[in-house]
């Protein structure tokens, strides 16, 4: 018989990943092809595995959370991957709703710049416009101080400027953002 | 508190450039409910099985709360944290697996891996597979590979620094410890991620073999010299 403790544990952990789950999917998602429900499936193994560590807050339980998959991910970078028989219903609802949007050619190579970028330059402009957190979370997640993060992003901010200049009318800029950076000083930047 | 400066342009470039999800958030978050009962069903039966090292940090420290002495609520005792005893224990004459290792602060150890035992919870539920071949197969590869190679510590120390970790001493309140926090004790850092570092590779083995994680454990005893108390 299971005890009410392990109830009581197994309910907030449910609830809690069902609630993060689609944003931690879509991380997955934003970042990997066709792998996202299998990371996701690992990122739950490890997450139940280590729930003694989970904090008490459902904020920093989410953040928790986050880090997990995003050691996951680098994981799954470094050495490959196994598919998880736990995924297969979430990958089959995936395929057969259409996965995501599919890339047009100026999102792919505004992609291809972030990923052109260094490592953590590129983690902290994702995890900043994509995901929506703050320096702060984001120094969480990368065990550095928040103003190392803001120096990190102005530094992407930066490199991105400079990779629009060079590639200029071959990168296919989206027209607002173009319009915005040739009002600023007649060359074409990303920030105002 | 600083205002976070993101930059309106790149904003616009990188909602242009997302990969949004067409699957409603809804659907999503019912096939991970399900998957989340899923996991947490199979893992408790493979937690009541684990041994020694396959405790998790926060356990291993509840353990060392409970050395019967008192501490101030700022202070920790670092050598609580050393458990490796005088003697190695009697499975670890003959180990599966040993490797050296060079903590922080130039102190070294020796971790002992072995007493791999199948031995399934009879009252596990009745969907949790166990097989012998698991056991088997975590001892053949601590057998025949080098394990320090194999184990990735620095992910290790990146997953134990995400986590909140807190120190009870008999009659104390918590004590937060680790990365970021007044008390820090890079060796105490290093050698937990050893030893979770030990867990992760030797069930990650397992389980991309296809072999259930549930119904077996090992165990591992480390002796270290040097190291910062």
């Amino acid at each position: 018989m299971r005890s009410r403790r392990g109830n009581a544990e197994e309910d907030r952990f449910v609830a809690l990943t069902s609630a993060v789950g689609p944003d931690l999917l879509r991380y997955f998602a934003r970042r990997t092809a066709g792998e996202a429900a299998d990371l996701l499936a690992e990122t739950l193994l490890v997450a139940w595995r280590r729930r003694d560590a989970l904090p008490v807050a459902d904020d920093n339980a989410r953040m928790w959370l986050f880090g997990v998959a995003r050691n996951v991910l680098a994981n799954a970078a470094r050495s490959g991957r196994r598919r998880q028989a736990l995924a297969d219903a979430l990958r089959n609802e995936l395929s057969s709703t259409t996965v995501t949007v599919p890339d047009v050619a100026d999102a792919l190579a505004i992609r291809g710049l972030v990923d052109a970028l260094d490592p953590d330059l590129s983690e902290v402009i994702t995890l900043a416009h994509w995901e929506g957190f703050s320096f702060a979370e984001i120094g969480r997640l990368q065990g550095v101080p928040a103003a190392t993060v803001r120096g990190r992003y102005r530094r992407a901010k930066e490199a991105l400027q400079s990779a629009v200049a060079h590639i200029d009318d071959a990168i296919p800029v989206p027209a607002v953002g173009r319009e915005q950076q040739v009002r600023s000083n007649q060359k074409p930047r990303i920030s105002g | 508190m600083m205002v976070d400066d993101k930059d309106p342009g790149v904003e616009m470039l990188m909602r242009h450039a997302d990969r949004p999800l067409a699957t409603a958030d809804d659907t999503v978050q019912k096939l991970v409910e399900q998957m989340a009962r899923n996991i947490a069903s199979d893992g408790r039966s493979s937690g009541v099985r684990r041994r020694g090292l396959v405790a998790t940090v926060l356990a291993s420290v509840l353990v060392v709360g409970t050395a019967g002495v008192a501490y101030a609520v700022t202070t920790i005792d670092w050598s609580r944290f050393w458990m490796g005893a005088q003697q190695w224990e009697g499975w670890a004459t003959s180990p599966d697996a040993s490797f050296t290792y060079t903590l922080p602060g130039g102190g070294s150890c020796e971790m002992r891996v072995g007493d791999v035992t199948f031995s399934p919870d009879p009252g596990r539920p009745a969907n949790v597979a166990v097989d012998q071949a698991a056991a088997d197969a975590a001892r053949d590869y601590l057998q025949t590979t080098d394990l320090w190679q194999e184990l990735d510590v620095e992910t290790a120390i990146t997953l134990l620094r995400g986590t909140d970790l807190t120190y009870s001493g008999e009659g104390t309140t918590e004590v937060p410890f680790g990365y970021g926090t007044d008390n820090y004790n890079a060796d105490v850092e290093y050698n937990l991620a050893v030893r979770d570092a030990v867990y992760y590779a030797v069930t990650g083995h397992v389980g991309s073999l296809g072999l259930p994680v549930a119904g077996w454990g090992f165990s591992a005893q480390e002796q270290c010299t040097g190291e910062q108390k």
